[in-house]
């Protein structure tokens, strides 16, 4: 099975049953060959000589480990792929915190990714939040309430931001970011992340519209076309004229 | 406030030659007090002189760089922090003043997702002006992750009109606002490939 196909397998997995590090890995090996099975025998391992506790568990992995937050180069795509992140010991706030969830999972621990918008976080069972872009280090509601505020100035913090969520919005998070930083150096990379993204069950209507429509500014006028013609039929009045105009759009620049 | 012929987005600079004597009062008392003033788009009417009609949401500015020439008028650079909506205008002496809320963003996350679809529509509407002759911002577009930031930030670069920006500027959501960028950008780009073919 080739890694496209086996990632849209993996995810279509129940949530509580979705491999996220082998998911994780298959995002990595569209870039470059990833031995999965190598990789994630190293995770066992990681987790295998880690305290086990949440807070010496963060600790161990962002301070004595040195896995610590890509400051010089946050848009490095090596910041997105959990090998290249387990490798060099670099990565963004979602990547640590895959890692943090994964070696926790194998211990036993019950950990959960926290989507606040600009910065991911790992929450643990004791109510305590984990911030492994910053060392690991342990926050209250009020800490990531203030991290929230220093990157986000005007926006008013919602409680909600702290929420929970599972494997698949992690994904579609982590791909979201490699288009993100791949959209303007390196479209080949964007377009294959985009295409991930849309195999996610659960995707909202509006980021299915807007993978769909990335792929017919990035060229690929005939696979836009299509998508954009499935969804104007799932989209009402003025959305769904627009993207049906969209799509006469791509498919008159395709032939 | 400032009423102005162009549109300032929050995060965004915009450099600003004072002349205009009540204006230099404006600057003089910002100066004095760190105090931010306010930019709004003029409906009708011109930006000299007074008795203009202006648009009801702005932008709050604040000064980053200041130059004073000896006859008196100022060369400033300012920046754009956060938009605000006029509640009742005050009088036009010494300058106009108003009383003003501070309207907060919206955050959705979803909002995100129009990102990369901006940031690539806006450097092939931006290569496009220049394959016309215009000139255009050189560096290359990178509009972050943020949505508020990255909506105000495309919005400012977007070379549209000042009844579109000001459109953009009324917005309450950096989603929404990003939607209609990838329509006016969408719409640019087909206006530009057509001109370029015709040539």
């Amino acid at each position: 099975m080739d890694p496209t196909e086996r990632f849209a397998d993996r995810v279509r997995a129940p949530e509580r049953d979705l491999p996220l590090a082998e998911a994780a890995l298959l995002i990595a090996a569209h870039d470059h060959p990833v031995d999965v099975a190598a990789e994630l025998a190293a995770l066992d391992e990681l987790a295998h000589d880690a305290p086990r506790t949440p807070e010496r568990l963060a600790r161990h992995l962002f301070t004595d480990l040195g896995f610590v937050g890509n400051e010089v180069d946050y848009a490095d795509p090596r910041n997105s792929y959990l090998d290249e992140v387990m490798r060099r010991r670099l990565g963004i706030p979602i990547t640590l915190s895959v890692l943090m969830l994964e070696v926790g999972h194998r211990m036993g621990l019950t950990l959960e990714g926290v989507g606040m918008p600009g910065h991911f976080l790992v929450r643990a069972d004791d109510g305590a939040f984990y911030d492994p872009f910053h060392g690991g280090l342990r926050l209250d509601e009020d800490g990531c309430r203030l991290i929230f505020e220093a990157t986000r100035g005007a926006v008013p913090f919602l409680p909600e931001y702290l929420a929970p969520v599972g494997p698949r919005a992690i994904l579609a998070r982590m791909l979201a970011n490699l288009v993100q930083s791949s959209v303007g150096r390196d479209p080949g990379t964007a377009v294959w992340a985009t295409r991930l993204g849309l195999c996610i069950p659960g995707l909202s209507i509006v980021e299915r519209r807007a993978g769909a429509s990335l792929l017919g500014r990035l060229g690929r006028f005939a696979e836009a076309a299509n998508a954009l013609d499935a969804l104007s039929g799932e989209l009402e009045g003025d959305a769904a004229q627009r993207a049906a105009q969209d799509a006469a759009g791509f498919r008159a620049r395709a032939n | 406030m400032f009423p102005l012929g162009s549109v300032l987005f929050p995060h965004a600079l915009l450099p600003l030659h004072v002349f205009e004597d009540r204006y230099r009062a404006l600057v003089e008392r910002c100066l004095a007090d760190d105090m931010a003033f306010g930019v709004v788009l003029i409906e009708r009417g011109s930006e000299v002189g007074g008795g203009d009609v202006r648009f009801p949401v702005g932008t709050l500015a604040r000064i980053v760089q200041a130059g004073r020439f000896e006859d008196g008028r100022y060369a400033l650079v300012t920046a754009g922090v956060q938009r605000c909506r006029i509640r009742e205008w005050l009088t036009d002496d010494p300058f106009p003043r108003a009383h003003v809320e501070v309207l907060t963003e919206n955050a959705d996350p979803e909002g995100a997702v129009l990102i990369p679809e901006v940031t690539l529509l806006l450097r092939r509407v931006m290569a496009l002006h220049a394959q016309l002759g215009a000139t255009v911002p050189s560096e290359e577009i990178d509009l972050g992750g943020d949505p508020v930031r990255a909506s105000f930030q495309a919005a400012a670069l977007a070379p549209i009109g000042p009844l579109d920006a000001q459109g953009l500027l009324e917005l309450d959501d950096a989603g929404a606002r990003l939607a209609r960028l990838v329509e006016l950008l969408a719409d640019a780009a087909s206006v530009l490939d057509f001109r370029l073919s015709g040539d």
